[in-house]
């Protein structure tokens, strides 16, 4: 079947995560919503992100599996012993194997598990790849570009640091934004030109790290830790060029895409919504 | 030079002293059939020798029956190998879709009995085994798209489990997989914790 919408999307961390973490019903509308693309792009800091997110967890869920022993008490432990070591809310990947092998005994589910987490890490930053038809990496994220590496099967993996400034220099970032100099000045001036209620917390930490860098010539950019302090506007930038983008964060993506001249498809949390697609043709789009 | 000519089986005319005939007789007097006492006589009924030869009690060594048993469960895991490649193909051709939905049947049943003897088997075909369950454990076999139907029937037709399982094997399945739609990571979703009230 041919696509409806002949062009490229842009498929962003949150898009990404919940096509592999969600319910299966929103993983169904995800991938019928892409299908409709001719061509489905994503990047570097994306990928990133997932990593951190999603093979992080894998890599943690296995390592309680480690110590416990049992499937069981790793399900208990995430569940509910966790989250009173917790000081705030957050979301984190459990296994599904009991729900998928109901018979299974609490042997064969840990065993299970623990293959199958393993393929997870290793074969998942391959198969996030695979997924897509493009990997933009034009801000050259480092971190994006090593592979997790098993140093122990089932009980080592390194995944590199999440910081910039961590890479020995081998990260260059600095060197992308500066080549991206007419478009981060347009950008910073555009944030500083957005309404009040237009504005995110999010979007303002993106404009505060834009004028640092501008300021300081894109000199030393490795020590703002872009990746983890300002992620959605890495992601922005290597988004550039690709006419639509596919989101389940409108807030911030109203700008972005608003300055990128994109149109921007969002994805709602609730699963038997559809999706709500604002064309970059027809503006002003709703406040966030 | 001399020249010598050869027979018609090839060997030549050179005699050979006659080989001595013997006999083993098992001495059964005073045990019967069950003795272990043998006579070694030649051929005018001197004898030679007298041995015994002392049954070997209880069952043979460990590493014997282990042997014996790992070929029996190779030859086992190949047998159900070929079963699960007659019912994938069976679940990719049927016309009928009762038929893909009873072949679909046998192909987990197949997968299940291939996981009782994962012990036998490098941990990367485990791995395998174990994600292919995952992926088609639940799934009503007469609503998979015929790409889908395709791929389940060229894992088995390509041999991937039952070469030696790499890290290019464990690859190849995951891409017949995913490019035929299968998701194979619903093994795993997100739950949100948060920090007791109070």
């Amino acid at each position: 079947m041919p696509p409806s919408r002949p062009h490229a999307v842009f498929l962003d961390t949150s898009i990404q995560v919940a096509r592999k973490i969600r319910e299966t019903p929103m993983r169904q509308r995800i991938s019928a919503w892409i299908r409709g693309y001719a061509l489905n792009v994503s990047s570097g800091v994306v990928l990133q992100e997932f990593k951190n997110r999603v093979l992080r967890d894998a890599a943690y869920v296995l390592t309680k599996l480690r110590q416990t022993g049992s499937y069981a008490a790793t399900l208990d432990f995430i569940t509910n012993v966790l989250p009173r070591a917790q000081q705030r809310k957050m979301r984190i990947c459990l296994p599904m194997l009991h729900r998928l092998l109901p018979g299974a005994t609490d042997a064969e589910l840990t065993e299970r598990a623990r293959l199958y987490f393993r393929t997870l890490l290793v074969y998942g930053e391959a198969e996030f790849a695979r997924e897509i038809d493009s990997l933009l990496n034009s801000v050259d994220c480092y971190w994006a570009k090593t592979p997790i590496r098993e140093k122990r099967p089932y009980t080592s993996y390194d995944f590199g640091s999440k910081y910039c400034d961590k890479t020995n220099g081998l990260c260059r970032i600095g060197e992308a934004l500066k080549a991206k100099e007419a478009g981060c000045r347009a950008l910073l001036a555009f944030l500083d030109a957005l309404p009040g209620n237009r504005f995110t917390p999010e979007l303002q930490r993106a404009r505060d790290a834009l004028r640092r860098i501008i300021a300081a010539d894109f000199l030393g950019v490795q020590a703002e830790n872009l990746c983890s302090t300002a992620g959605d506007l890495l992601i922005a930038l290597e988004s550039d060029g690709i006419p639509e983008m596919y989101t389940m964060n409108y807030r911030e993506s109203q700008a972005f895409c608003d300055f990128f001249n994109q149109s921007v498809a969002v994805r709602p949390n609730d699963p038997s919504a559809e999706e709500v697609r604002y064309d970059a043709a027809t503006k002003p789009w709703p406040m966030p | 030079m001399t020249y010598t000519t050869s027979d018609a089986t090839g060997g030549g005319s050179e005699s050979k002293p006659a080989r001595e005939t013997s006999a083993i007789r098992k001495l059964t007097e005073s045990q019967g059939a069950r003795s272990g006492t043998y006579e070694v006589s030649d051929e005018t009924g001197n004898i030679r020798s007298r041995s015994v030869v002392i049954p070997r009690r209880g069952r043979p060594p460990e590493t014997e029956l282990r042997d014996h048993s790992e070929i029996a469960q190779h030859e086992h895991v190949r047998q159900l190998l070929r079963e699960a490649q007659e019912s994938a193909a069976e679940v990719w051709l049927a016309e009928d879709l009762r038929d893909t939905a009873l072949a679909g049947s046998r192909l987990s049943m197949a997968l299940r009995a291939l996981w009782d003897h994962r012990s036998i088997r490098e941990a990367e075909w485990r791995e395998a085994v174990n994600l292919l369950q995952i992926v088609v454990t639940g799934l009503e076999f007469e609503r998979l798209t015929t790409e889908q139907r395709r791929a389940i029937a060229r894992i088995f037709d390509e041999q991937i489990l039952v070469r030696t399982v790499g890290r290019s094997e464990v690859e190849r399945i995951l891409r017949l997989l995913g490019d035929a739609g299968f998701d194979v990571w619903r093994g795993l979703t997100e739950t949100e914790v948060e920090p007791e009230a109070g």
